[in-house]
């Protein structure tokens, strides 16, 4: 597939109108703008991620990645300054991060935060609660069952349980850790932020076994990687380039072996050409 | 119960009616009248003062209070919060009065002896009188530590007799239950050569609002050679309480003093917390957790004092502080001439959850010896941003996962803890205690 047809690939976007009285897209990204303080990092990005597909993102260094995942996560760092974020059909512009995770997105982080003192056990119990909601609290023995079997998933010592948040774990355990948290929390909507970087080639496989078994038809994934090695693993359904805050082609698996053949200059070229 | 004996107040004649009451030996009498004639000498803290400089008196009309003794106060006592697996022994203390007072049989014939101050004068005077008559808390040191001299009530005693290992911890309760009054808590603990033992002292009420309730404690600490005592502080006063208290620990050779102080009170506390370490090899661990909320104001002065060489101390004080609470932390290390070898190692950190919120640090070191290591540092901050949304991004609240970042902070104070049921017991202390407040900023 030459490069200009992957340009003319036509993106998932179906207007809104067309989802009237049909069930609403899970994710859907329209025109988004992102600043950091006062310097624009994202510059208008759409994006539609549908129940059971799953959709890479790569992109170089600094291309506004990480900040596309946590504006979707409502990081009130960043400023939306324009464009909207839908996540099953809802503007979710004005809802924390909480209340985001309560309608099932979820964040696996790049560089996931230590919280000492607090173990991995009381957190996801507080968070799996959270999540459920006050009426439907899980019994205290099923959450340790629960946690026991996704520990044994990700092939993760049940002592990790007792361990501080993210304290001292080395940087594949905090990866480990951060899908033992969805595997938990079981979201509608995974976004994983280099979830493979910092990962030796087996505990890749244990993560992405871990991920896969999570998939659905109800799981949405929004990978995002700098590597073809994981896409071997999790296949995508689609592959997207993003340059300098924009999305600049969409195409199939096959678009992420042509950027490991051949990199992003020449992406890089044409996003410059393009402002 | 018996009568009421009309009090004045804080005057002479309550110092003479109240001991001639308690039949006390003259001499201790007389210690209290001179007490008192130094109260009278000595003005009032202001803010002038260096120590006081952070707070203010000036709401506390020391001539309003009433001593409500003998006044049948002593069921509103409250229980007690601090839990263990079992306890040796547990003495009640309803304002200045004895409300009960229990020893394990095994303990008794040990020569265990957990019974109030003035019962021990009785029983074992021997014991009792020298640091009666030569009390680490001195009169001379203030006015309010002259105040507690002159009006002492029941008091608490502990003594542990040499070599004897106190398997379980014992705890004390002084609760104050009535509005406007003053009470002068004091404690002694002795602690004999090469004994153990675990003990708990926790000071609460109900909330006592409106006019100011005063009180004005002293605990004294005797730690013997190669002696070796943990001791849990909980101060949970409700309402309108100003409580000024001055705790002295004397450490000799050999001797380990463990030391948590947890503040979950309300109102004014003015708390100097000294240990000396007399014998060389002494060490001591002097750890803090305080929860400021509503109006609270904590002025804590610390003081790790090395006398003697090659003794250690490490103190780990850590606050949070909410709504419009202070915190002051004043921590001392002096290391005296000849105090060779110190290692002593201070930090204070507090968390700040409001904009109202202010934490006051200020270490201070005083070094005249060579050859010592001496580190300190304080920290003032709010919650990690950072922190806070990787929590929330996994369906906590801001307030829920404030207080969670909040407990994990206090973790590592815990975790100084020997015993893991005290660990627990205050852990759960704390979080229902934080569950009142809610976090916004
Ligand atoms: N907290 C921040 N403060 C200032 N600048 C930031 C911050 N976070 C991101 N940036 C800037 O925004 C730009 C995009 O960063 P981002 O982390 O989104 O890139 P990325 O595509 O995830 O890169 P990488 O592949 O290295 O992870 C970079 O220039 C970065 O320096
Ligand atoms: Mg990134």
């Amino acid at each position: 597939m030459s490069r200009d047809s992957i340009d003319s690939f036509p993106s998932q976007a179906i207007s809104h109108e067309e989802c009237v009285g049909a069930m609403s897209n899970l994710l859907e990204i329209r025109d988004l703008h992102v600043n950091i303080e006062d310097r624009e990092i994202v510059k208008g990005i759409d994006l539609v991620v549908n129940r059971g597909e799953v959709h890479a993102v790569m992109g170089p260094n600094g291309s506004g990645k990480s900040t596309l995942a946590s504006t979707l996560m409502g990081h009130p760092f960043y400023t939306v300054t324009r464009g909207q974020v839908l996540f099953d059909g809802k503007d979710v512009a004005d809802l924390s991060a909480d209340e985001r995770a309560k309608l099932g997105m979820f964040l696996a982080f790049q560089y996931p935060h230590s919280v000492p003192g607090v173990t991995v056990a009381n957190f996801l119990r507080t968070a799996v609660n959270s999540v459920l909601g006050p009426e439907n609290k899980m019994p205290p023995a099923q959450f340790r069952a629960l946690l026991r079997e996704k520990l044994a998933l990700l092939k993760m010592d049940d002592s990790m349980a007792g361990r501080y948040i993210n304290e001292g774990f080395s940087g594949g355990e905090k990866k480990r850790a951060e899908i033992l948290q969805m595997a938990m929390l079981q979201p509608k909507l995974a976004v994983m932020d280099e979830t493979d970087s910092g990962l030796d080639i087996d505990a890749l496989r244990v993560v992405a076994d871990g991920v896969n078994s999570l998939l659905g038809p109800d799981l949405g994934v929004l990978l995002i990687t700098h590597y073809q090695r994981l896409l071997n693993y999790i296949k995508p359904d689609f592959v997207h380039v993003m340059v300098d805050g924009r999305i600049v082609a969409s195409g199939g698996p096959e678009l992420a072996q042509e950027l490991e053949r051949d990199g992003y200059a020449g992406f890089i070229e044409k996003a410059l050409v393009a402002v | 119960m018996a009568t009421e004996t009309r009090l004045s107040g804080l005057d002479r004649d309550t110092v003479q009616t109240l001991s001639h009451a308690a039949g006390e030996p003259d001499w201790l009498r007389r210690r209290r009248l001179e007490a008192f004639e130094l109260f009278e000498s000595l003005p009032m803290p202001s803010r002038t003062d260096e120590n006081w400089r952070r707070t203010d008196l000036r709401g506390l009309d020391l001539t309003g209070l009433h001593l409500p003794r003998g006044g049948g106060v002593a069921e509103a006592v409250s229980p007690m919060s601090l839990r263990s697996d079992g306890f040796g022994g547990e003495l009640v203390m309803s304002q200045d009065e004895l409300v009960r007072a229990d020893l394990a049989m095994d303990l008794q014939e040990q020569g265990v002896v957990f019974c109030s101050l003035v019962e021990a004068i009785r029983r074992v005077p021997e014991v009792v009188e020298p640091f009666l008559s030569n009390p680490a808390v001195e009169a001379e040191r203030g006015k309010f530590e002259a105040l507690n001299a002159a009006f002492w009530g029941s008091g608490i005693f502990l003594y542990v007799p040499p070599e004897t290992d106190v398997a379980l911890p014992l705890r004390a309760l002084v609760g104050l239950a009535s509005v406007g009054s003053a009470t002068f808590p004091r404690t002694l603990l002795v602690v004999g050569d090469g004994a153990k033992v675990v003990y708990g002292e926790e000071y609460a009420s109900p909330p006592l609002q409106g006019q100011p309730t005063l009180s004005a404690g002293v605990v004294e600490v005797h730690v013997g050679e190669r002696a070796s005592l943990s001791m849990v502080t909980l101060q949970e006063f409700l309402g309108n309480v100003y409580d000024i208290n001055t705790q002295q620990a004397l450490l000799a050779r050999d001797s380990t003093l463990n030391w948590l102080v947890v503040g979950l009170g309300e109102g004014i506390t003015k708390s100097n917390i000294d240990v000396a370490m007399q014998g060389p090899g002494a060490s001591t661990q002097m750890h803090g957790i305080l929860w400021g909320y509503g109006h609270q104001h904590t002025d804590y002065h610390t003081l790790q004092d090395h006398q003697a060489p090659h003794c250690t101390s490490d103190l780990l004080y850590k606050g949070a502080l909410i709504d419009d609470a202070v915190s002051v932390f004043s921590g001392r290390i002096r290391v005296a001439k000849g105090a060779h070898r110190t290692d002593s190692y201070q930090a204070n950190r507090t968390v700040i959850l409001s904009d109202h919120a202010a934490a006051f640090p200020s270490p201070n070191l005083e070094i005249e010896a060579n050859d010592v290591r001496c580190t300190h540092g304080a920290s003032v901050g709010r919650v990690d941003a950072d922190q806070l949304f990787y929590l929330m991004s996994r369906g906590l609240s801001r307030d829920v996962a404030t207080k969670m970042i909040v407990e994990g902070f206090f973790e590592e104070v815990l975790q100084r803890e020997p015993a893991e049921s005290v660990r627990d017991n205050l852990r759960d202390l704390i979080r229902r205690k934080m569950e009142e407040q809610t976090a916004r900023a």
